[in-house]
């Protein structure tokens, strides 16, 4: 019967009931939207499609990109959703060494869905000693957002594979990492983290497992795609975790 | 411990979080003469974001207790940018550079006596680097 192929909003009520306005009737039409989508995901829908990276001849290695996000996973998917989020907040760094403190400024906007230049984050971490032309120390990774009001843990030792904690929406995960063994992983340069990018997600896939970063170095460093064996060689472990801790 | 476990732990050790910017790397530890056990590290920006490796001359000198890894003293500098460091990429680089761990680093944190360890240590840096750290070697003791 075609009453039982019809979504249950649009079925006749069994309790009286209000009649369905034009909220109901959109929300009906979303909820119809919603279940094609999770049909689709089921079914092996790409929630976002990727280019592929490689290594050029003088053993560098380029990152594949985030493409698109389909739309629909856009709308319905959570964590699509902030991935989304998070590219459309991607900065390259305005300093030399100011890879931490634009990082920060990204969460930061990430969360509070806002607009602070890096700028504005630069002077803060000038101001309060967390932030020179040399850069920033480790221990002061992630001040500038904890005095923005959010909660901030910096952690060390932490393997690769707990990174997919950055797929967790209202996480955002900065790692430290070794710039040079990022672009050569081959060169068997020991490892020393000098740069900080952060972490949006990573994925298990039928290809092997990769790692989505938005790296504020360069000027393709929006959404940058690297096999997680690629990134593992730049990691030492050191990560910040910023969360939105109250009204930021 | 041995030099490479050691280089591992200046470089993770609670101090080096406190006095060390994240940009930048670190020179091997050098020995310092006299009845202290003290080493010497410089470090400096080498910048690869670009794909190509740039090596600048260092804007830190930090000399360290060797046995309780704490700072002694540090001191900033000018960094200027001295030209190509793609020669760190290079293997022949990390086999100088573990040479230098395994052999006279680790001797003189056994022993105290660190024989040919200044050669060993200069050679094991980047080609680039060699002549500014030749000219900051005059101002410490070295062993």
């Amino acid at each position: 019967m075609l009453e039982e192929t019809l979504p249950e909003v649009f079925k006749p009520f069994e309790t009286p009931r209000e009649m369905p306005g034009p909220a109901d009737l959109e929300q009906a039409q979303e909820m119809s939207e919603f279940d094609r989508y999770d049909e689709a995901a089921e079914q092996g829908m790409e929630a976002y499609s990727i280019t592929r990276g490689g290594f050029a001849e003088s053993g560098l290695y380029v990152p594949g990109h985030v493409e698109e996000i389909n739309p629909e996973a856009a709308e319905f998917d959570p964590e699509m959703q902030e991935l989304a989020n998070e590219l459309d907040t991607w900065i390259e760094q305005k300093e030399p060494m100011s890879c931490a403190v634009a990082s920060q400024t990204m969460a930061i906007n990430q969360l509070e869905h806002g607009s602070h230049s890096e700028q504005e984050l630069i002077d803060m971490g000038r101001e309060k000693g967390w932030y020179s032309q040399n850069g920033t120390l480790p221990r002061d990774v992630g001040k500038i957002a904890e005095a923005m009001g959010a909660e901030v843990e910096r952690r060390r030792g932490v393997d690769a594979s707990e990174l997919t904690l950055a797929n967790d929406p209202s996480v955002k995960v900065l790692a430290n990492i070794d710039s040079t063994l990022l672009f050569y992983p081959e060169s068997g340069k020991r490892c020393k983290p000098d740069h900080c990018v952060q972490v949006l997600r990573v994925e298990q896939t039928e290809q092997g497992e990769f790692v989505i970063l938005n790296d504020p170095g360069h000027e393709a460093g929006r959404g940058a795609v690297y096999p997680m064996e690629v990134f593992a060689k730049a990691y030492h472990g050191d990560i910040t975790t910023i969360r939105k801790e109250r009204e930021i | 411990m041995n030099g490479e476990e050691f280089m591992e732990q200046l470089l993770s050790c609670d101090q080096a979080m406190d006095h060390i910017p994240l940009e930048l790397q670190a020179t091997l530890p050098l020995p310092c003469a006299g009845g202290e056990r003290r080493v010497v590290c410089w470090y400096y920006r080498l910048d690869s974001l670009g794909g190509e490796v740039k090596i600048w001359s260092p804007a830190l000198r930090v000399i360290w207790d060797a046995d309780t890894l704490s700072v002694v003293s540090k001191e900033e500098r000018q960094p200027a940018l001295l030209g190509s460091g793609q020669d760190v990429l290079d293997p022949a680089h990390r086999r100088r550079e573990d040479a230098y761990l395994n052999g006279p680093l680790t001797d003189y944190l056994a022993r105290g006596a660190a024989e040919g360890a200044a050669e060993s240590w200069l050679s094991a840096a980047p080609a680039a680097l060699r002549p500014w750290l030749q000219e900051a070697m005059k101002e410490v003791r070295y062993v």
